[in-house]
């Protein structure tokens, strides 16, 4: 009996290791799957909507998991709000990762297949490290960074983060759409650049050209969902949990930097996913706790309040391990 | 939002942004020196869109966007 139980615990240590890599065998094809679906369905969608409204509806998908987190630990902290710092880390945990880790991996996997393409019989030579050029449409995303990130000046310098701020942001988001809606989608001449099950999605005939479009966009929503959701419920905010969330799109991403010619797309996925955290996942925070109010420190510390009259003391949260 | 203000991301944007993200994450201590890093990058920027050494593209567009009068493009 006494030699028994170690026995049975190293069996369960098996059977639980067997387990995680039995659930890794299919959750990640499942997860590249998903991401390649939406990326298809994006495709396909900016020839009926514009390209802006399609990654806007891609960024959406992509954040799913994000936005499920951000909900369990804001929902949490108006619980414990000793727990509230974990919902702002986990934001610019997100954010932080997009564009530290992102954007430069985006441009380093353009440059590489920019390289290789060269190499692979180009004319003339390319140079070694090409920029990549923004298309005029795509002014519309960059400068939609502008305004949530004045108006988090504004709640730095007012150190308050309230229901009121979220409403705001979240006006912001659909005044932000609303211009991404004006433009154009597509012309149907770029539809021959665009990969297979694009194609096949935009060229069904009537109104079978929208579901197939909606069907790649949300098997492959609902698929991420479902799959990232159990890995996501470990949560070492900050770093981990916005890696793991944000997966998805880096995939997505990174197929098209690897395109060279949509390395623009690629780029704006990013700024799209960036502008839906500044505002949507931002706004998230209050409207998901019960706490009255936040009071932000300038140095992007958190603590919550104790009521109308004033914030507590942030020195709990304050502390390396818990930023 | 400055980094691509004159519609281009190249080479030395991504090292910088890569850089100071990296030495976020292996010396998570080092924030406010990143935090000081990252201001001075943005007035290096808008100083060379002062100077005229890059063009501030991206707002110019974006009026011509939003004033721009969009003619849908017939279907297949």
């Amino acid at each position: 009996m006494i030699t028994r139980v170690p026995y049975v615990k190293v069996l369960a240590l098996l059977s639980t290791a067997g387990g995680s890599a039995l659930s890794a065998l299919w959750t990640f094809p499942a997860i590249l799957t998903s991401a390649f679906l939406v990326a298809w369905g994006a495709e396909a969608a900016q020839f009926l909507i514009s390209q802006g409204v399609a990654l806007a509806i891609l960024a959406w998908l992509q954040t799913l998991p994000e936005f499920a987190v951000e909900a369990v630990i804001a929902w949490d902290a108006g619980r414990e709000p000793e727990r509230a710092h974990l919902a702002i880390a986990n934001l610019t945990g997100a954010i932080r990762l997009l564009l530290g880790l992102g954007w430069p991996m985006i441009y380093f996997v353009f440059a590489a297949s920019s390289r290789n393409r060269a190499a692979g019989g180009a004319q003339h030579a390319a140079p070694l490290l090409p920029a990549i050029r923004l298309e005029r449409e795509h002014a519309l995303e960059i400068m939609g960074l502008v305004p949530p990130l004045l108006y988090f000046g504004v709640i730095l310098l007012k150190q308050r983060f309230t229901w009121v701020d979220a409403l705001v942001l979240l006006a912001l988001y659909v005044a932000y759409l609303w211009l991404l809606f004006r433009n154009a989608p597509r012309g149907a001449e770029h539809a021959a650049d665009a990969p297979a099950v694009s194609r096949w999605a935009y060229r069904q005939p009537g109104w079978r050209r929208p579901v197939a479009i909606a069907a790649l966009l949300g098997g492959g929503g609902a698929l991420l969902y479902v799959t990232a959701h159990p890995f996501l419920e470990f949560v070492l905010v900050q770093w981990v949990a916005p890696f793991l969330s944000e997966f998805p799109e880096k995939v997505s991403a990174f197929y098209w930097a690897r395109r060279v010619t949509h390395a623009p797309m690629a780029l704006m996925n990013m700024v799209s996913s960036n502008i839906n955290q500044w505002t949507v996942l931002a706004a998230m925070i209050p409207l998901c706790t019960a706490t009255p109010a936040y009071a932000i420190m300038a140095c992007g510390w958190i603590s919550t309040s104790t009521g109308p009259s004033g914030s507590r003391s942030c020195s709990p949260c304050c502390s390396p391990a818990s930023r | 939002m400055m980094v691509l203000a004159n519609m281009e991301f190249d080479w030395r944007d991504a090292t910088v942004l890569f850089v100071l993200w990296l030495v976020q994450f292996l010396q998570p201590g080092l924030r406010d020196i990143v935090a000081i890093a990252y201001g001075v990058w943005m007035v290096v920027l808008a100083t060379e869109f002062v100077v005229g050494r890059k063009v501030l593209l991206a707002p110019q567009y974006c009026w011509e966007m939003i004033r721009r009068k969009h003619d849908r493009p017939a279907p297949l």
